[in-house]
């Protein structure tokens, strides 16, 4: 029983302790007011241009490519934002070989247009295009640009021949300085 | 080393405990920034062909057939329906009534049998992947230049 008292007790002191260092007391002597304060929250919004159907590829054949196709990214909010992208299938039918064989090349662009950044390339596959963090910020209004290229190797087997994969491209955004 | 009496232990660690509870949750921040997500939806890719399947007479025809159900290449397979089919099936329908098919041989077993000078019958014996082995006889159309796939049924 008597343990019991002096475990509570310890336990007690604790809390205390704890607490009144955290307590803040403060005495009003006097008081002014300096008016209505306004809060505005920044908003945070990206638009994407195309909005559908970047790639509507038929009779994709081994060895060759889709071309680039450019995405207009804008920060359309109002605060700065960083993003990254990723590739899904669909869903689970049309992660099939077609979507496992294609290879995409990115590459990311200043303001002025200029090549700021190429990712994948020749042997990086479209299904590893996981959260890749693109290392380029857009200010309030601004607007970049990416030029994404999707290709077939010529190592394609024929088991892959007259078969459709549908495919989001998704871009994640958030603040500039924040993390995903 | 003196040992701590044993009293002082009795208050000494239920406090160390509530101090470690304590720090522990008045130090964890949870930090939420804004984000957003945009999706490029509707993205296809398409395979073309680049294998030539022969279909010039009803026994190359069946062949290809046969490699084209085997390598599950349904949507090739379309393709070389008879016209009068493909009106009563989609591309995509006809590829999802075939994606469970176990084929795995396809043998041509005998001479094309002419009904006519324009559709022909050919006999088959496909084994499945679970053994089993069955003999169809397929029926074979002359349409656009080339032997296409009428239909194909059970035999004996």
């Amino acid at each position: 029983m008597a343990k019991i008292k002096y475990f509570l007790l310890g336990l007690l002191i604790g809390v205390i302790l704890v607490g009144s260092a955290s307590v803040v007391k403060a005495y009003l002597l006097k008081q002014k007011v300096l008016g209505e304060s306004t809060v505005t929250v920044a908003t945070l919004d990206l638009s994407t241009t195309p909005q559908t159907a970047l790639f509507n590829l038929t009779k994709l054949a081994p060895g060759t490519t889709s071309g680039e196709q450019i995405i207009r990214l804008k920060n359309t909010g109002s605060t700065g934002i960083k993003y990254r992208v990723s590739v899904f299938p669909t869903n689970a039918e049309n992660d099939n070989k077609l979507f496992q064989s294609l290879e995409y090349t990115l590459k990311s662009y200043t303001l002025g247009e200029n090549l700021s950044k190429t990712y994948g390339g020749t042997g990086s596959l479209l299904k590893d295009l996981q959260n890749l963090e693109i290392n380029q910020r857009l200010a309030e209004g601004e607007e970049k640009i990416l030029k994404m290229e999707i290709s077939l190797p010529a190592s394609a087997g024929n088991d892959i021949e007259g078969t459709t994969t549908n495919f989001n491209i998704v871009f994640d955004a958030t603040q500039s300085e924040g993390e995903f | 080393m003196s040992k701590l009496p044993k009293g002082l232990l009795v208050y000494l660690v239920p406090l160390a405990g509530t101090l470690i509870f304590l720090n522990v949750f008045s130090t964890s921040k949870v930090y939420s920034y804004f984000s957003e997500t945009k999706s490029i939806e509707g993205n296809v890719v398409s395979t073309g062909t680049w294998t030539n399947y022969d279909f010039s007479t009803p026994t190359k025809a069946a062949e290809s057939v046969g490699m084209l159900l085997i390598s599950k290449r349904f949507n090739t397979l379309y393709q070389h329906l008879v016209s009068d089919l493909k009106e009563t099936i989609s591309e995509k329908e006809f590829a999802e009534s075939m994606k469970n098919s176990t084929i795995i041989d396809y043998k041509v077993s005998s001479e094309p049998k002419y009904k006519t000078s324009k559709q022909a019958e050919v006999k088959t014996k496909i084994s499945y992947g679970n053994g089993a082995t069955k003999s169809f006889i397929s029926v074979f159309n002359y349409e656009g230049g080339e032997w296409k796939l009428l239909g194909t049924a059970e035999s004996d």
